[in-house]
């Protein structure tokens, strides 16, 4: 088998050089920037859009209802999902509510969030609904994955269930938990903007985009996509790094042999 | 003593045990003979409530009170030697100074008390088994099951896990029972042996092995002993 010599963080440093040249192709092509700026006129809002005094405290405000409504589907989620995963008549009994909000399109939600509460909560209440079928579905395969083996070794040793859970169950799970909560830690960031745009509370990056699509200033909608995708991609980093931690086993919590 | 009373017990449209009826000695090593297919492992796993006991009455253990030898050595993959021991252990010995004094007597029992840190992916074969063996018994309990904890290992390793398990069970003296279909394993280890046959199974033989140390007539009597199991094998 051959081995490539192209070190790949230089390819995906000219395939970012690449794209960039063909968004100021089509902008000079199209030469309308009310259609699509050019990244440079972009770059210089991005820059402006720093000086803005409220600047932090909307990345600040977003940030906060993301983090909420990913905490709370992680809690619900994983207990409920555990036990789900644990107890099948318990699973019979979610899976068709889990299902019925998988299914149900973002906007109905995003609607009747605006009917029932107030700005601030209409986003959370979204990313809440939109990543807790994820992280539930991975909570009750991660527990089913356990090695039913080793869970009755530790029922024939009369091992405690929390030990079961945190030495049998949490490690087996681990692997597929981690996969849910990153896609649902991105797809929280998108949810909370869409829900941000409808409810337009103060401080906001989707009252933002909606700002700019009222005034048509294409460039700041495109900034504060950008500052989107920037802190989504921040906080993945940030938990993919924190799941490492748990999941390199040299490193996680362990009996102590000095005890 | 534990006695098993009038067992029955199918599986799958499959009658294993109808009426059956044992009864083993406490503080003895009883070894279970038999075929493959014949309810070895069936008849200890109801022993340790593994599998639900639905007719019959078993008396002489207590539920909780015993350690079980697998035939593969079910050890956490993310806990280290040191780990695996204690996470079983935690529970009987609360005091963190007791509980590492048993994990260490333990692992040096079966020479492994230099691997504390290694994670079982980083264990032989043999090295796990030993392992599963300390674990056993390290555990308080009085009475110990094993299912074929030896098969498919070499001979080497054999005798070294033979070796482990007698210097084990020296120390505690627990009541072990333990299913097999290898004759010369049950010879090596057991007190008393007895063979399961025919179906559904019942007791066909009963051997008590002489153990007397220097001694020819113990060796004649083997020879006798092994020919007369055999013979109820086949």
């Amino acid at each position: 088998m051959k081995t490539s010599i192209i070190n790949p963080k230089t390819t995906a440093m000219a395939g970012g050089v690449l794209w960039l040249l063909l968004w100021q192709t089509a902008a000079l092509v199209i030469d309308q920037a009310i259609y699509l700026p050019a990244p440079l006129e972009v770059m210089k809002r991005l820059v402006l859009l720093l000086g803005d005094p409220d600047f932090f405290r909307v990345l600040g405000m977003t940030t906060y209802r993301v983090l909420v409504a990913f905490g709370l589907s992680v809690a619900l989620g994983v207990t409920l999902g555990a036990l789900c995963g644990l107890k099948p008549t318990l699973e019979h009994l979610f899976r068709p509510l889990v299902s019925l909000i998988r299914s149900t399109p973002v906007i109905s939600v995003i609607i009747l969030a605006i009917v029932w509460l107030n700005s601030t909560h209409v986003p959370i209440f979204t990313g809440f609904l939109m990543c807790f079928p994820i992280i539930w579905t991975s909570a009750v395969s991660g527990v089913r994955s356990a090695d039913p083996h080793l869970v009755e070794m530790a029922g024939l040793y009369q091992v405690r269930p929390a030990g079961i859970l945190l030495k049998v169950y949490l490690p087996a799970a681990l692997p597929t938990l981690k996969a849910g909560f990153v896609s649902a830690l991105g797809l929280g960031f998108k949810v909370i903007a869409a829900g941000e745009v409808l409810a337009l509370p103060r401080f906001a990056i989707g009252s933002r985009l909606h700002d700019a699509k009222v005034y048509l200033q294409i460039p700041d909608l495109l900034a504060w996509t950008l500052f989107l995708i920037l802190l989504s991609y921040v906080f993945e980093q940030l938990l993919d790094l924190m799941l490492k931690h748990f999941l390199d086993r040299r490193r996680s919590p362990r009996y102590d042999i000095s005890d | 003593m534990i006695s098993l009373t009038d067992i029955s017990f199918s599986h799958a449209d499959r009658v294993i045990f109808e009426d059956f009826n044992l009864t083993l000695n406490h503080h003895e090593i009883s070894g279970i003979l038999g075929p493959s297919g014949i309810g070895k492992t069936t008849l200890i796993n109801l022993m340790a409530g593994i599998l639900p006991l639905k007719k019959g009455t078993l008396q002489g253990i207590v539920k909780g009170d015993l350690s079980y030898i697998f035939q593969d050595p079910r050890l956490l993959p993310s806990e280290t030697v040191y780990g695996n021991m204690a996470f079983v252990l935690k529970r009987h010995y609360p005091d963190p100074k007791a509980c590492r004094e048993v994990i260490l007597r333990n692992l040096t029992l079966v020479g492994l008390e230099e691997s504390l840190d290694r994670f079982p992916d980083e264990l032989s074969g043999g090295m796990k088994q030993r392992l599963s063996i300390a674990r056993a018994f390290a555990t308080p309990s009085h009475v110990l099951f094993m299912d074929e904890p030896f098969k498919g290992l070499d001979p080497g390793l054999k005798t070294q896990l033979t070796a482990a398990f007698k210097r084990s069970y020296q120390a505690t003296r627990k009541t072990v029972v333990f299913v097999t279909h290898d004759l010369d394993e049950v010879l090596a280890l057991s007190d008393r042996v007895m063979v399961l046959g025919s179906r559904p199974a019942r007791v066909v033989a009963t051997e008590i092995i002489p153990r007397e140390a220097g001694s020819l007539q113990p060796l004649v009597d083997l020879g006798k002993i092994k020919a007369s199991l055999l013979s109820h094998m086949i």
